[in-house]
């Protein structure tokens, strides 16, 4: 996602681990709601997303998929690098 | 133009000075008044996009290092370069550095042909002799136009390849061609050019390696020169127009955020706050 790859803009738009370079949010500023997910909270994302989490994204991700399966408790979930669905331009 | 397998291969590569892309869009300003851009705070770099073309004539380089050399200069033109900046593309192993200060004489933000024709016109003037390829970027981090690597090869008269993931050079019956394997939708296309040739870079061959600090300090003693358009004075013009359009106006898009922070008593806790936080404002 980025000038150099796709533009989209969905209704959520989560940004994991994406340091929110001019490149790649010119992919995505159209998007409804930005969620952004990174550990560094300087990264640029924060300053364009509606919602953020500074934490080590394996953790939040899977702490997401936690409430998505239904309690809220830990469940078996647990996200693993190349899960992601976006990457840098 | 030497077919000789056993001269070096000439290649040239353009390398722009540019405002940090990474650098927090906050921190950038327009000035419709002088339609620059300008970053409080904000260092400048080599361009990213340059770094991918400078990357492929060093791979091109190893390819190559059995049969024959290859030559790495790199040109560039902007308004007042930084000499030190170019030190890194000296460091990381071109030969030599070419720059046009445009400050005197600027080129339009974004005028893809008034660039080409003062990057044509400086190629012919740093290369009396020739060359065999010209890598760019596949755009410009600042302006974004993708435009002058093609423009270029049309002011030079000669082929251009655009969005090279990878590209090699080979002896042919007609002489040498670069062989380039171009960016598709879904896949590949490997296209054939006889030289010289221009052809731009797409990113998937990264970037210029970083450089130890101690080769930054060798790199002072090679050489850097830096021109001014009045030295161009004497090359043969481009047929180009110097400037093709002008710009009237350029604004900031608003696109501030108010951005929540969602906490918890540790990173996983803080991921269900947020699903949660994502459900009520869905509900």
């Amino acid at each position: 996602v980025g000038i150099t790859g796709a533009r989209v803009a969905p209704e959520l738009y989560v940004a994991v681990g994406i340091s929110g370079s001019v490149q790649h949010r010119a992919g995505m500023q159209s998007s409804q709601t930005v969620v952004a997910i990174n550990n560094d909270p300087e990264a640029p994302m924060l300053h364009h997303a509606d919602l953020a989490v500074v934490g080590d994204w394996h953790e939040v991700v899977a702490g997401m998929l936690d409430v998505m399966a239904g309690d809220g408790q830990p469940g078996p979930a647990t996200a693993h690098r190349g899960d992601t669905v976006g990457a840098e331009p | 133009m030497s077919n000789d397998a056993t001269q070096p291969l000439r290649v040239l590569v353009t390398v722009k000075q540019v405002l940090d892309p990474e650098a927090p869009p906050a921190l950038l300003r327009a000035h419709p008044d002088t339609h620059e851009v300008s970053g409080r705070g904000v260092a400048p770099r080599l361009d990213p996009y340059s770094m991918h073309a400078l990357q492929a004539a060093l791979v091109l380089r190893e390819q190559c290092a059995a049969e024959r050399a290859v030559e790495i200069h790199v040109v560039g033109i902007g308004p007042s370069p930084s000499r030190n900046l170019y030190l890194r593309a000296l460091a990381s192993g071109a030969d030599r550095v070419s720059l046009l200060d445009t400050a005197s004489d600027p080129v339009t933000f974004g005028d893809s042909w008034a660039t080409a024709d003062r990057l044509a016109r400086l190629v012919r003037h740093v290369r009396p002799d020739g060359w065999d390829l010209v890598l760019t970027g596949r755009r410009g981090a600042d302006t974004n136009t993708g435009a002058v690597g093609a423009a270029l090869a049309r002011l030079l008269d000669v082929p251009v390849v655009t969005l090279a993931t990878a590209l090699r050079v080979e002896q042919s019956e007609g002489g040498p061609r670069v062989l380039v394997d171009q960016l598709a939708d879904s896949g590949s296309n490997l296209l054939s050019a006889p030289l010289p040739a221009v052809v731009t870079v797409s990113h998937e061959v990264g970037e210029a390696p970083v450089v130890p600090f101690a080769r930054m300090v060798e790199a002072k003693k090679m050489p850097l020169d830096i021109l001014v358009p009045a030295d161009l004075d004497g090359t043969e013009s481009t047929g180009a127009p110097a400037t093709t359009y002008a710009l009237v106006g350029m604004q900031e898009r608003d696109e501030h955020r108010t951005c929540e922070l969602v906490e918890g008593s540790d990173a996983r806790e803080a991921g269900r706050a947020l699903a949660r936080r994502l459900l009520e404002l869905t509900a």
